[in-house]
């Protein structure tokens, strides 16, 4: 046979009863515990107070208007969608004049020599540098399958020719890519008026 | 004319209308201080906290769902602010101010109202006595009636160092208002 402590309510219990936090079968058996122990009531209300002198505390006033103080350190928030588009409309440039870079025989040529005269050690980027070649390869086919197969005013437009002849000045692409890059991320770094904290934090 | 809604106001400080943050501050600046004030009790600290706290949550505006009530988030921030600042090593003791600034109350008896300061003091006072973590609980749960989930991820606290925290709190407020019955 149990003792009796064993089937009095636990202080969690308890709590979790006036918070009404204990699941519903768990709390009917509280409440007919409640109503035959002869110690628990006593200890439940204990707690009871507690919750009625929180309840009882008044607000006080403020003594000074906060939104003065407020709004004189405020600046109107940035508006994050102009600058989003902005974004992503530079690196969406950047990344097809990367693709058209890469995939040109011109690029891949200027950086084999780069390779010799600067006497890197490897050269695994070159063949890495291959692939986006092989893919250009891969998308001017299908295009023109695609032409081949099309309406007939689009099945006599020419194979695509390689778009890239004019940009064979490696340095050059690859200077403008920085600068378009650099132009797109500077503004995600705009000073704001402070940092926004993620809301778990403060 | 009808009064513009917390999401109205949201949407146009949104839309680069910070006066319209004003009266947002204006709306809540009381139960925002008041969240600082049981939990610091120093009504300078409580005011900085409580304008610091709507400045944290101007900044994350664009992250806040406008479709959310307005007032619990803030004083939520505020909680969570004050805690940060409890707990900072060079924080002092805290006093607390004595609430000579009472509204008037017209029609009140002077007897009654001299008994509920007097009682609000008693609270007050048990609840700055107690830890950071645990007033917070405390705070979190009575005040701004969240749940123990909703304290957990208020705190960043697992749910078993809430209900730990919350209990212990209750309990110690519990002798120390029964103490000061017997007074």
């Amino acid at each position: 046979m149990p003792i009796e402590s064993e089937r009095h309510l636990s202080e969690e219990d308890l709590h979790a009863l006036l918070d009404g936090e204990l699941a519903p079968a768990a709390a009917v058996r509280a409440r007919a515990h409640l109503e035959t122990c002869p110690t628990c009531p006593a200890r439940l209300k204990e707690f009871e107070s507690v919750f009625a002198a929180l309840k009882g505390l008044s607000e006080l006033p403020v003594q000074h208007d906060l939104a003065r103080g407020v709004l004189g350190q405020l600046t109107p928030l940035p508006n994050n969608g102009w600058r989003w588009i902005w974004v992503l409309g530079a690196q969406a440039v950047a990344a097809g004049v990367l693709a058209v870079a890469l995939g040109q025989p011109a690029a891949a040529e200027w950086l084999a020599l780069a390779s010799v005269r600067l006497q890197l050690p490897s050269t695994w980027w070159l063949e890495f540098l291959a692939w986006p070649r092989a893919g250009w390869e891969s998308l001017l086919s299908v295009a023109q399958t695609v032409l081949q197969y099309g309406p007939s005013l689009i099945s006599q437009a020419r194979p695509l020719p390689w778009p890239t002849e004019g940009l064979a000045a490696g340095p050059t692409v690859l200077a403008g890519l920085v600068v378009l890059w650099l132009a797109g991320n500077s503004l995600l770094l705009l000073p704001r008026t402070r940092s926004a904290d993620a809301p778990g934090e403060a | 004319m009808a009064e513009a809604s917390d999401r109205d106001l949201v949407l146009r400080t949104r839309g680069g209308e910070v006066d319209a943050f004003g009266e947002i501050v204006r709306r809540y600046q009381v139960s925002v201080f008041n969240v600082c004030y049981r939990l610091l009790g120093e009504r300078r600290d409580a005011e900085d906290l409580a304008q610091e706290s709507f400045l944290r949550a101007y900044q994350r505006l664009r992250s806040y769902d406008a479709e959310r009530p307005f007032g619990p988030w803030v004083r939520q921030v505020a909680a969570r602010l004050c805690l940060n600042y409890l707990e900072r090593p060079d924080r002092s003791t805290f006093p607390l101010d004595e609430e000579n600034d009472w509204p008037a109350a017209s029609g009140e008896q002077p007897e009654a109202r001299a008994r509920e300061r007097e009682q609000g003091q008693i609270i007050r006072r048990a609840l700055l006595a107690l830890p950071a973590k645990q007033r917070t609980a405390v705070e979190l749960r009575h005040f701004q009636e969240l749940s123990y989930d909703e304290i957990a991820a208020a705190m960043g606290l697992p749910l078993s160092d809430v209900k730990s925290h919350l209990f212990r709190g209750r309990k110690a407020l519990a002798e120390k208002l029964k103490s000061a019955d017997r007074i």
